[in-house]
């Protein structure tokens, strides 16, 4: 867990120093997840890296995180109570940014998708 | 009386409640979605939402002295999207056979997100101030919150649309892509993870785990390409 956690944070703090040097509008996190993606792919290629970086840690912290990723959504979601106001305010307007433009969101993603997908085959089809 | 009072400010004030508070309510809310297999509407985040905030309200605690406590919980958002790399890394044969469809889908969802936003603000007047902090609402909490920032948008209402957006997009995917007759997993999962976040990811993964990879990557790509388009939809309006 605390290698892991330790591999995991440092990601996301060279994200974060990257973002900050470039100012290049990319999320730190989105970074670190390109960067820890590569140190995967790095690992399983090449023997040399001291054991503890190569242990089952680093996957089962990432599966904990990614398993509990919807928890973590809360704390900003209580922060309802405090907008209650101008929620209230605008409340049909907001509605209709949370439901509609959510539900065009997925529709349009979904049909473009298969749109795009049955005119550039995958080679080697092997849906599960 | 005067020791349970004295008791309840020794406790409210600090971290240890509000973030056991957070966590029992999450994992009962949780259970209870499992008990209905996994139905949508009982959406774990959802219903903790509302009973976090109805405890808040009534023990007039303010929404600070709360977060103080759970911000434990919420600096791991992060962290979080760092640990995509894991299944995007075990899928990545996948999704690279995927790429082009991935791509397009990307750019054509984003802008029809944001543009969807902005037409939405017209239609019901809404002011300047909600518009420019819901544009980046498909994005996830944390970078939502940075990308809001850097227009001058209100991050803490940002990040209510947000989570509320990831709700309602992990509450109605189901039914919506089954309407649509969306039945490709990629397709699906790409849809959900762009529209509604980590929450629609979280969703997706209890599908399947191809589903939830494909959630997973259009949600980190679309934190990107929200931080890219964001600025520039926020010019368009202010100017």
């Amino acid at each position: 867990m605390v290698v892991g956690l330790a591999v995991v944070l440092l990601c996301q703090l060279i994200g974060e120093i990257f973002a900050y040097v470039t100012h290049l509008p990319v999320p730190a996190a989105v970074v670190g997840l390109v960067l820890l993606f590569g140190f995967f792919l790095v690992r399983d290629r090449w023997e040399w890296l001291p054991f503890s970086l190569r242990s089952e840690e680093i996957d089962k912290t990432c599966e904990t995180l990614v398993q509990q990723m919807a928890l973590l959504f809360v704390p900003a979601g209580v922060g309802i109570v405090q907008r209650l106001g101008i929620l209230q305010a605008n409340v049909l307007g907001i509605l209709a940014i949370i439901v509609v433009t959510t539900a065009i969101s997925i529709t349009v993603t979904a049909f473009t998708f298969r749109f795009v997908s049955r005119w550039f085959p995958a080679p080697t089809e092997s849906q599960e | 009386m005067s020791a349970t009072q004295g008791l309840w400010a020794h406790l409210s004030g600090g971290a240890l409640l509000w973030l056991t508070v957070t966590l029992v309510v999450y994992s009962i809310a949780d259970r209870l979605s499992l008990l209905v297999q996994r139905n949508p509407l009982a959406n774990p985040v959802l219903h903790s939402v509302w009973v976090i905030g109805v405890i808040l309200v009534a023990s007039g605690t303010p929404y600070k002295t709360y977060f103080d406590g759970a911000y434990f919980i919420h600096f791991l958002l992060g962290p979080s999207t760092v640990a995509l790399a894991l299944p995007l890394y075990e899928n990545r044969r996948v999704v690279m056979r995927s790429l082009v469809p991935i791509v397009i889908a990307l750019l054509v969802g984003s802008v029809a997100t944001i543009g969807s936003v902005i037409a939405c603000a017209a239609i019901f007047n809404l002011p300047a101030m909600i518009t420019i902090s819901s544009l980046p609402k498909s994005a996830t909490s944390g970078v939502a919150m940075g990308i809001s920032q850097s227009v001058g948008g209100d991050a803490s209402l940002t990040a209510i649309i947000v989570v509320a957006t990831g709700i309602a997009g992990a509450v109605m995917a189901t039914p919506l892509l089954n309407l649509l007759r969306i039945e490709d997993r990629r397709a699906r999962g790409f849809a959900v993870g762009l529209a509604a976040h980590g929450v629609g990811t979280a969703r997706a993964f209890q599908v399947h785990p191809l589903t939830g990879t494909f959630a997973g990557v259009a949600m980190s790509l679309n934190g990107l390409m929200t931080a890219v388009l964001v600025p520039l939809a926020a010019s368009l309006i202010g100017g």
